[in-house]
């Protein structure tokens, strides 16, 4: 009887052991969440990485269940319509001068009507 | 009497206005009326064109006395703000685009502009669309005109709430993963997510360009059937779309329903749909009954992936989509942080690098709303070396099931019927903190995107005092099928009829 409670416990414990690791494998890592952040170019405060992490783990726990769809053989669809290799003349279109005016309005930093970007190569 | 001219039909208003019994521009002045009469409480627009919206109505007005036919000619109507109108201001509810002004026409904006629709201005949306009940936009939510405590649902909730409170005569909206059909069924409307590949998707703001699609939001299914008219087609500037021919919708739906087959698929009506939604739709398939339509029970097996695979294509796709939100070609940036407009509450000049890097970060970083945030986060996971088999390859083999089961089932029936949502519109704020449980919103509605096929929502009842949406799915190009049911549907009963009290 005794052993009995025994290995019942120990199974209990395994299990409970089992879930955590679960659990924390699934959670996304701080240094992960940061790394996303990067890729993604987007500056989060230490808030919105704590935040985010959580409910992305969460969401990405209950898209888990993808895994158990049987896809052997099944090829992916990228788009519905089944249309390939649409192509047009190799003609430039101008825009109006005005639609030019507005294009140029939007821009953050205009020098000589041209777009100011930040230098890529040190 | 000016007052009134705002509650009418499409359908309505072109026969007035052909025979010349009212003008365009007192049909807009009383939109514009109306706008300004319960817009307040209702926030459903973001930008109002009075002055442009005069003009084109004029214009109108020219074409009309010249004999011009056409039944878009000087109807009013509201655009989504997240689709391109040149000249105006377009936001996609986002602060990163706060002050973007459109440089050119969305080739659905270019069609009604041809047919002499005339734009009033620009509804409020889930920030990119990202949403299902409008609270993730930027600018605040907009409430739904039957209770302003709820949501309209979304995310096209702006143009819904406005064709509910007659702010217009039809408007338009995109639909990704239910955005039209949502805030149809929330507000009380009707609205069409055409077949992917029937409109073009040039000039909207993208978010998931494979499920994508602009459609009409209108207040009867024949005025739906009338705006795809005019907006469908082929366009050399979208590769996606079909050159499908577009089917006499007036005349089709004006056949009778006998004999035709509607598949009732049993995964869509399981447990977790509220009773009085589940009361609503067995009323109407009652009705659809003696209209002389037979039902089957169907079965889609891999239904409840339909979120899961939606929430791993979406955000992957639309992190791609929103990397050009880059603060460097337009919209919000810190390198010129006097772009953000008082509106938002002004910002002191950004305390970060003046670098390429800190540029991009802290410009989407602060651009960027909640939502969008984690959903480019999410794609970037999705699509990142190690992860992208797993998780984003995986999706799309299982949409591809997904989209076969539809396929197969629909050639043993006309088309699908199903709820729009498991309930009618929740209160604001009691859904937005969780959003696993906001995605889980679009579970009847992510099949139909997902396979592209073509989706109406309809009024079908109440269930508290708040619409109940009834929605048909049917086969790829098919929309005829149910403009014909939606029509018939709509000659025997009246709960499209209904107003709500604002």
């Amino acid at each position: 009887m005794i052993q009995k409670t025994t290995v019942d416990i120990k199974i209990s414990i395994i299990s409970i052991i089992c879930i955590i690791c679960i659990l924390v494998f699934m959670k996304l890592t701080k240094q992960q969440i940061e790394h996303i952040a990067k890729l993604a170019r987007l500056d989060l405060t230490k808030e919105e990485l704590k935040k985010y992490g959580n409910q992305l783990s969460a969401i990405l726990n209950y898209i888990d269940q993808l895994k158990e769809v049987e896809v052997t053989g099944v090829e992916p669809t990228a788009q519905v319509t089944g249309l390939e290799n649409i192509f047009r003349e190799d003609k430039v279109r101008d825009w109006s001068k005005e639609e030019i005016e507005l294009a140029l309005k939007n821009a953050p930093e205009l020098e000589d009507r041209q777009l100011k970007v930040r230098r890529i190569i040190d | 009497m000016a007052m009134e001219l705002n509650k009418l039909t499409i359908a309505e208003a072109a026969k007035k206005l052909s025979n010349g019994e009212i003008s365009s521009v007192e049909l807009t002045q009383a939109c514009l009326m109306r706008i300004k009469e319960v817009d307040g409480k209702i926030k459903a627009c973001l930008t109002v064109c009075e002055d442009e919206a005069i003009k084109q109505a004029n214009q109108a007005d020219e074409r009309l006395k010249r004999g011009e036919k056409s039944d878009l000619l000087g109807i009013p109507y509201l655009a989504k703000d997240n689709i391109l109108t040149k000249g105006t201001r377009t936001t996609a509810s986002s602060k990163i685009l706060e002050n973007y002004i459109a440089p050119y026409d969305a080739t659905v904006i270019a069609k009604l502009k041809k047919a002499g629709a005339v734009l009033l201005g620009k509804t409020n949306l889930d920030e990119f669309a990202h949403g299902a009940s409008t609270e993730n936009s930027a600018f605040g939510p907009t409430h739904n005109p039957w209770d302003l405590k709820r949501v309209p649902g979304g995310s096209s909730g702006g143009s819904g709430a406005a064709v509910a409170a007659d702010m217009c005569l039809f408007a338009v909206g995109t639909d990704t993963g239910g955005s039209i059909r949502s805030p149809a069924s929330f507000c009380g409307i009707s609205g069409l997510k055409p077949t992917y590949g029937r409109c073009s998707r040039f000039g909207l703001i993208a978010m998931t360009s494979s499920t994508d699609v602009p459609g009409p939001l209108t207040k009867t299914v024949e005025d739906m059937a009338i705006v795809l008219e005019t907006v469908a087609g082929i366009d050399e500037r979208d590769t996606t779309t079909v050159d499908e021919k577009i089917d006499n919708y007036r005349e089709i739906m004006k056949k009778d329903l006998k004999r035709i087959k509607v598949g009732l698929p049993k995964e869509y009506f399981g447990k977790g749909i509220d009773k009085g939604v589940n009361k609503a739709i067995n009323q109407t398939m009652e009705k659809f009954k003696e209209l002389g339509i037979k039902f089957l029970e169907v079965s889609l097996p891999h239904t409840k992936y339909g979120i899961p695979v939606y929430y791993i294509i979406t955000p992957s796709e639309l992190s791609s989509n929103l990397a050009r939100f880059d603060g460097i070609k337009y919209g919000f940036s810190t390198a010129n942080p006097l772009l953000i407009s008082p509106l938002s509450g002004g910002e002191k000049k950004s305390a970060g690098g003046d670098d390429l890097m800190s540029i991009y970060i802290q410009s989407r970083g602060k651009g960027f709303g909640p939502e969008a945030k984690r959903r480019i986060m999410l794609g970037t996971y999705a699509l990142s070396a190690g992860y992208y088999d797993a998780y984003y390859l995986q999706a799309q083999k299982v949409r591809t099931k997904i989209k076969q089961e539809m396929d197969e089932v629909l050639k043993q029936v006309d088309c699908l019927l199903t709820p729009t949502s498991p309930h009618v519109a929740f209160k604001i704020g009691e859904q937005s903190q969780d959003p696993l449980k906001m995605y889980l919103e679009d579970i009847f509605v992510t099949g139909a995107s997902l396979a592209g096929l073509p989706a109406i929502s309809i009024p079908c009842g109440f269930d508290k005092g708040l619409p109940v949406g009834l929605q048909l799915i049917g086969k790829r190009f098919d929309e005829a099928i149910l403009f014909r049911l939606g029509y018939n549907y709509q000659i025997a009963t009246e709960w499209h009829l209904a107003k709500p009290n604002i």
